[in-house]
C-alpha cells in the first residue's frame, strides 16, 4: 500500500524580476508503507523543497501530496520532519529531556512528556543526558536528540533532510546504523533526502534520483541488497559497488538519462 | 565567585577624581559656596539616609519607575509580538508608532499633567512611554531573528499558534527583549526623576529642586550621588538577572546587543 504519494508535484518560487522560478517539475513518486526510500540529487536541485512539500510545511504550486490517502495541506500527525540543521531545530534554552518532550507535551502534558522523553533518549543511546543542554553535546549526539524527539511523536513516517550531512564521517556511519535499527524495529516508513550516494544505497529499498534544477524524476532505482544491512559491511558487496558506479555516473552526467 | 580586589586603573581614576573633589573644595579653587567638599556631601547623604527621608523619597521614585517599566515593557513585548505575527497590524499602526517615538518624553509631561494630574498616574505613564519603544524595537528584531527551521520544527509537531508564540518565539527573542529592557531601565530612571522635577511634590527629583531653591549644596550633591549609586546598582542587578535568565545565550558565545 502506498503511504506517501506525490502526484505531478510542481513548485515555483515567486521571482521579483521576471516569471516565477520553477524548481520542481511534475515529480511523481510513491513510498510504500514500511519502505525506506532515499531521494538522491545534486545540491540545489530541490530535494529539501520536495521533502518540505511532502511534510506539509510548504505548499505545492501544482499537483497533490497524499499521506495515508489524505491530501496534505498542513503538517499531518503521521509524518515528522527531521531537519538538517540540528543546531537550529533544537531549542537551546531547553535541556535535552525537554527538547524531546517538546514533541508531545502539548498533547500529553509536561510530566508525561518527560517520561516519554527519557525512554526515547535511552533508545538512541543518550541515557543519562537528559539534564544536558543541546549545546553541551557533540553534533552527532545533538542529531540523536532530534531523532529521539521525532520518535517521541510516534510518527508512522520520518521525513529526513540530509540528517547526517553536518557530522563527521565516523559519526555518520554510527547514525546510519542507528536509523537502520530504528526503522526495522519500529516498522517506520522513511523518506530520506541525501546527496551521498553511499548513504542512499546503504539505507534505502529504492532510490529516487532527481535531475538538476528544475528537478524531475530521472530514475527510480531498486537497490535489492539483502537485509539486515550493515553500515560498514554492506558497502563491500559487489552489488553495492556496481550500483554506486551507476549512480555516480548519472549524477556526474557521464551518461545520458 | 569571589576575586581578590584588584585596583585596576579605572578604579584608581575614580578614587583620584573623588580626592580631587575633596581637595578642590577644601582649598576653594572654584571660589563658590556651591562646591562643597565630598566629605560634607557624604555627611549630608548619611544624615538624610539615617533620618529616613532619602530612603522614602528614593523608594517612591523607584516604585514609580518600576511600575512604568513593567507596564511599558509588557506593552512593548505584546505589541512587538502582535506586529510580528500579524503584519497587517504593523502596517496599520507602524507609522503612528514612528511618529510618537521621536517626541522628547519630557515634552509630554505638561499635556499629561492636564489629564492625569501631578502624581503617580502621570509619572508612571511617562516612564511607561519611555520604556515602551526600546522594548518594542528589540522584540521585533528578536522575532525576526528566529530561525525558520525552529518555527518549522514546531509546525511538524503540530504546535498551535499560541504555543508557538509562548514556547518558541518569545524564548528565542528573549535575549533581544532583555537588551531592550536594559536600555529602557536606564532611561526610566532618568525620566522618572525628570518628571518629578517638572511636576508634583514627589521623589528624589522634587527633593533636588527643593534643595536647589533652598541653596543647600551638600544635599543637592547627596541626592545626585544617591541617584548615581541607584543607577549603577540597578544596571548591575539587571545584568545578573539577565545572566541567569538567558544563560544559554551566553553559553552559545553570543552577546545581546543594544
Ligand atoms: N524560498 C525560496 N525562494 C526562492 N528560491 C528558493 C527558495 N528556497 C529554495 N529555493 C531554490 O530552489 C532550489 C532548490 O532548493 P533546495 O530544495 O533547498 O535544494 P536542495 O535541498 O536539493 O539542495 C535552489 O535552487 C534554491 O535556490
Ligand atoms: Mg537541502
Amino acid at each position: 500500500m502506498d503511504f506517501l504519494e506525490l502526484d505531478a508535484v510542481t513548485k515555483e518560487y515567486p521571482n521579483r524580476s521576471g516569471p516565477p522560478a520553477r524548481v520542481m517539475d511534475q515529480v511523481s513518486l510513491s513510498v510504500r508503507q514500511g519502505e525506506f526510500m532515499a531521494v538522491l540529487g545534486p545540491s540545489g536541485c530541490g530535494k529539501s523543497t520536495l521533502l518540505q512539500m511532502a511534510a506539509g510545511l510548504l505548499p505545492v504550486s501544482d499537483g497533490t501530496v497524499r499521506i495515508a490517502g489524505r491530501r496534505i495541506i498542513a503538517p499531518p500527525p503521521e509524518a515528522v520532519y527531521v531537519f538538517q540543521q540540528y543546531t537550529r531545530s533544537l531549542l537551546p534554552w531547553r535541556n535535552v529531556r525537554d527538547n524531546v518532550g517538546f514533541a508531545i507535551e502539548h498533547r500529553l502534558g509536561r510530566r508525561r512528556a518527560r517520561e516519554v522523553a527519557e525512554a526515547q533518549l535511552d533508545q538512541v543511546g543518550l541515557e543519562g543526558f537528559g539534564d544536558h543542554f543541546p549545546w553541551q553535546l557533540s553534533g552527532g549526539m545533538q542529531q540523536r536528540v532530534a531523532i529521539a524527539r521525532a520518535l517521541a511523536a510516534e510518527p508512522a513516517m520520518l521525513l529526513m533532510d540530509e540528517p547526517f550531512s553536518a557530522v563527521d564521517a565516523l559519526t555518520r556511519l554510527d547514525l546510519q546504523a542507528l536509523i537502520l535499527e530504528i526503522w526495522a524495529r519500529r516498522r517506520l516508513t522513511v523518506l530520506l533526502v541525501t546527496h551521498d550516494v553511499d548513504e542512499a544505497i546503504t539505507l534505502a529499498d529504492r532510490i529516487a534520483v532527481l535531475t538538476r534544477r528544475p528537478a524531475r524524476m530521472a530514475e527510480m532505482v531498486e537497490v535489492g541488497l539483502p537485509r539486515p544491512r550493515d553500515a560498514v559491511a554492506t558497502r563491500e558487496a559487489p552489488q553495492f559497488l556496481a550500483l554506486r558506479r551507476r549512480l555516480l555516473d548519472r549524477l556526474l552526467l557521464r551518461h545520458d538519462g | 565567585m569571589r576575586r581578590p580586589v584588584r585596583f585596576s586603573s579605572g578604579v584608581v581614576l575614580v578614587a583620584g577624581l573623588l580626592a580631587l573633589w575633596e581637595v578642590s573644595a577644601r582649598l576653594d579653587w572654584m571660589q563658590t559656596p556651591n562646591w562643597p567638599p565630598l566629605s560634607q556631601v557624604l555627611a549630608a547623604l548619611a544624615r538624610d539616609i539615617l533620618s529616613g527621608e532619602l530612603p522614602e523619597l528614593a523608594g517612591g521614585t523607584l516604585l514609580r519607575m518600576a511600575a512604568g517599566l513593567a507596564a511599558g515593557g509588557t506593552a512593548g513585548v505584546m505589541v512587538g509580538l502582535l506586529f510580528a505575527t500579524l503584519p497587517l497590524t504593523a502596517r496599520l499602526f507602524g507609522p503612528t508608532v514612528e511618529l510618537i517615538r521621536p517626541i522628547p518624553i519630557p515634552a509630554v509631561v505638561p499635556p499629561l499633567v492636564l489629564f492625569l494630574g501631578l502624581d503617580d498616574a502621570m509619572k508612571v505613564t511617562v516612564v511607561a512611554l519611555t520604556a515602551f519603544f526600546p522594548v518594542l524595537t528589540n522584540t521585533m528584531q528578536g522575532i525576526a531573528a528566529v530561525e525558520a527551521e525552529t518555527l518549522a520544527m514546531g509546525r511538524t509537531f503540530g504546535i498551535g499558534p499560541l504555543r508557538r508564540a509562548l514556547r518558541i518565539t518569545l524564548p528565542a527573542a528573549l535575549p533581544y527583549i532583555l537588551a531592550g529592557l536594559r536600555v529602557s531601565l536606564a532611561l526610566a530612571l532618568v525620566v522618572a526623576v525628570v518628571a518629578e522635577m517638572i511636576a508634583g511634590e514627589q521623589g528624589l527629583g522634587h527633593y533636588l529642586v527643593m534643595m536647589q531653591f533652598a541653596g543647600r549644596a551638600p544635599e543637592i550633591y547627596a541626592a545626585v550621588v544617591a541617584l548615581a549609586l541607584l543607577g549603577y546598582a540597578l544596571n548591575r542587578g539587571f545584568l545578573a538577572l539577565e545572566r541567569r535568565a538567558i544563560h544559554w545565550w551566553f553559553a552559545l558565545g553570543r552577546q545581546a546587543e543594544g
